[in-house]
């Protein structure tokens, strides 16, 4: 089954019946579809969702080696909620997280207000599990750099009277229960992408080798605590 | 400025301005090399048109590519396609006023304060980027004039932030200001202030470096006590036996007081010197003394901070508000919406506006970005409801390590007053320095400059 045919059967019991997993992470407006990548760690052993690390967010790229993502494992089951939509109009419909608990959820590491994200040396995106003062709240992710605040268990929403205009890009997981293994398949709201990589190809360039950023990644991608991917990680 | 005579030869050297001339309301820089009478120099308009490819739509055109203007600029065409944008500013060099402190001692380098084209950002956000001075403005005809010929407008924006105002530090001869402004720039303005005050910083080797900090609503207000810090963590680095004398004019630190004193008290005892309620009432420059109310202090060196004012082109175009709505010769603009009182065509933004606001680069950026809005929605008939602006700003209070301090601001409107009357409710202060932070700042600069740029 293609990603494109997985969409037009997909309610979510009948894709859990057909493809034999769990309810995915489905929107009721279209994904973006990118290839069915497999979240390994830095060996390369597959991540299982029950034994992810809660404290803060895993880092991948997807869904080209020079977007980064964060996988986080939620203290609790991250519930469907109202509709996202994009500056750009693009609207859709989160539909809660995945694996046993519906806890786990994955987004776009690019801050939708100025495109801060993780790099090699630093980051001032994070997910914090902890209490946030910028956003007056715990198990948030926040950008420190202009104090923009998202919702992890919510689609990415912006956190009311934050800056940034519009949600963090969604990643659509699919969680193997027989595995516990978890899969990236696609991406909501991703229309800042081009954009992005318009913006930090110097940067890109740098830190993957001159064009490799903008490679699809493909078979497996490796996910890595944000604490080893970036020298800092700075939550605020 | 003799307006009936710049009236006179504008009306003169413009064909294009002759259908205006009733209008009264066309207006001249001249400034006072210029304003001789019977002066040929005295034109404000070519009497050309400038070389610009057609207007496609509605053109919006932006003066001043500072953070407001270019953040208007980069804005203006996602907001409303329609639009065809014309930035102009009299450099052709950009160099960041934010962040500069930090270039003072090596925590960033030239080029993350001036490595950004205004030629990038015309092609990245699809605009015109002019490299001209204004010289006048004629409403009636909605006719900019510029040193590279006249530019017509539907749409105008002024954002030439501010000039300095020594007057008020009881400066009041041209040979005093000039040698202030030459000798120990303010370094809230341009470039050349920058350059000259890192070279001051890596230069003193010992004695008083006295900074000013002034009254009223300056540019950047926790920016004279970051840098008294920076020079400070400089002079203790290297062993220099000298401090920083901070006189400030206001009885206290006027914002983020706490990490302020903080730093003072723990990184820099003996090395800064704070004196609050020191209102600078003279200066000499060739003694290197000034004087307060109380007091006259010598210095070695200094950097003397003077009040500021709405940039000088507010009024030479005729556009500054009564003394009764700004004491700082700001532009006489509607609070909400930004537009000249009676002309919803032009607009004054960034730090020439009279409003409160903190006059910061955050500031501009985000006010910019809603200006943007209101311009697209204006051009389309409709209007939209005020946002404040916010200010996310950052203070370095150690270099070594990089360690800072921020504050997160908005604020209030009330109807009633049709005033600013306050920060809002939810403003949040971070006064614990750390690296953290440090870090952060960084990247909200780069975040600001790829907003502009990008």
């Amino acid at each position: 089954m293609d990603r494109r045919n997985f969409i037009k059967v997909c309610s979510a019991s009948a894709a859990a019946i057909a493809a034999g997993l769990q309810a995915p992470h489905v929107y009721s407006g279209s994904a973006k579809d990118f290839a069915r990548v497999k979240l390994v760690d830095a060996e390369g052993k597959p991540l299982k969702a029950t034994s992810l690390n809660q404290a803060e967010a895993y880092v991948f790229g997807y869904p080209y080696v020079g977007t980064p993502c964060f996988l986080i494992s939620l203290p609790t089951e991250a519930k469907a909620g109202g509709s996202l939509k994009t500056e750009g109009g693009e609207e859709y419909k989160f539909e809660g997280g995945v694996g046993a608990q519906k806890n786990i959820v994955a987004y776009q590491a690019i801050c939708t207000h100025q495109y801060a994200h993780p790099e090699k040396k630093g980051s001032v995106l994070s997910y914090t599990a902890a209490m946030s003062k910028t956003a007056d709240r715990a198990a948030v992710i926040t950008c420190c750099a202009h104090n923009s605040a998202f919702d992890p268990a919510d689609g990415g929403r912006v956190l009311t009277g934050t800056k940034a205009k519009q949600p963090l890009a969604a990643i659509r997981l699919e969680h193997d229960a027989a595995s516990d293994e978890i899969y990236a398949t696609g991406v909501y709201g991703a229309e800042l992408m081009d954009d992005f990589f318009r913006k930090f190809k110097s940067q890109l360039n740098q830190e993957f080798g001159i064009g490799k950023y903008r490679e699809p990644v493909s078979g497996t991608t490796q996910a890595v605590l944000l604490s080893k991917y970036s020298a800092h990680a700075d939550s605020c | 400025m003799n307006e009936h005579l710049d009236r006179r030869n504008f009306l003169k050297m413009s064909g294009a301005m002759l259908a205006a001339g009733t209008a009264g309301c066309a207006t001249g820089v001249t400034g006072s090399a210029v304003a001789d009478a019977g002066s040929k120099s005295a034109a404000i308009s070519t009497g050309a048109m400038a070389s610009l490819p057609k207007a496609k739509g509605p053109r919006l055109v932006v003066v001043g590519a500072g953070t407001s203007g270019m953040t208007i600029a980069a804005h203006a065409k996602k907001e409303y396609p329609n639009f065809d944008v014309v930035l102009i500013d009299k450099r052709d060099m950009y160099s960041s006023c934010f962040n500069s402190n930090l270039w003072y001692v090596g925590i960033i380098n030239l080029e993350f304060l001036a490595g950004h084209s205004f030629l990038d950002a015309a092609v990245n956000h699809e605009y015109t980027f002019l490299n001209a001075n204004v010289t006048g403005l004629d409403r009636a005809s909605r006719t900019l004039a510029t040193t590279a010929g006249d530019v017509k407008y539907d749409f105008l924006v002024l954002a030439p932030g501010i000039s300095y105002d020594y007057e008020k530090i009881g400066v009041k001869d041209v040979e005093t200001m000039t040698a202030l402004r030459q000798r120990y720039p303010g370094g809230f303005i341009s470039p050349m202030e920058h350059v000259s005050l890192k070279r001051k910083v890596q230069e003193f080797e010992g004695g008083v470096f006295v900074q000013t900090v002034p009254g009223g609503n300056y540019r950047c207000l926790p920016g004279p006590y970051e840098r008294a810090c920076l020079i400070a963590a400089w002079i203790k680095k290297n062993g220099i036996k000298g401090k920083v004398l901070v006189l400030d004019a206001n009885p206290e630190v006027t914002i983020k007081k706490q990490g302020f004193h903080a730093a003072f008290d723990e990184l820099y005892k003996g090395i800064i010197e704070y004196k609050p309620g020191m209102a600078i009432t003279g200066v000499d420059a060739e003694k290197k003394t000034i004087k307060t109310e109380f007091d006259t202090i010598t210095f070695d060196d200094a950097s003397i901070y003077p009040n500021v004012r709405g940039n000088i082109l507010i009024e030479q175009l005729g556009l500054m508000a009564p003394s009764t709505k700004s004491g700082q010769k700001e532009a006489n603009v509607d609070t909400r919406f930004y537009n000249f009182i009676g002309d919803p065509r032009v607009y004054v933004t960034g730090d020439s506006r009279p409003h409160p606001y903190s006059k910061s680069a955050n500031t501009s950026n985000s006010e910019g970005q809603y200006v943007a809005r209101v311009l697209a929605a204006r051009a389309q008939g409709k209007e939209i409801a005020w946002e404040s602006p916010e200010t996310v700003c950052f203070s370095m209070t150690n270099a070594f390590p990089p360690e800072a301090i921020k504050v997160d601001a908005k604020y209030v409107y009330d109807a009633g007053k049709d005033a600013i009357t306050g920060f809002s409710p939810d403003t949040k202060t971070w006064e614990t320095r750390d690296e953290a932070m440090g870090r952060a700042y960084l990247e909200w600069a780069q975040g600001i400059y790829r907003d502009m740029f990008g």
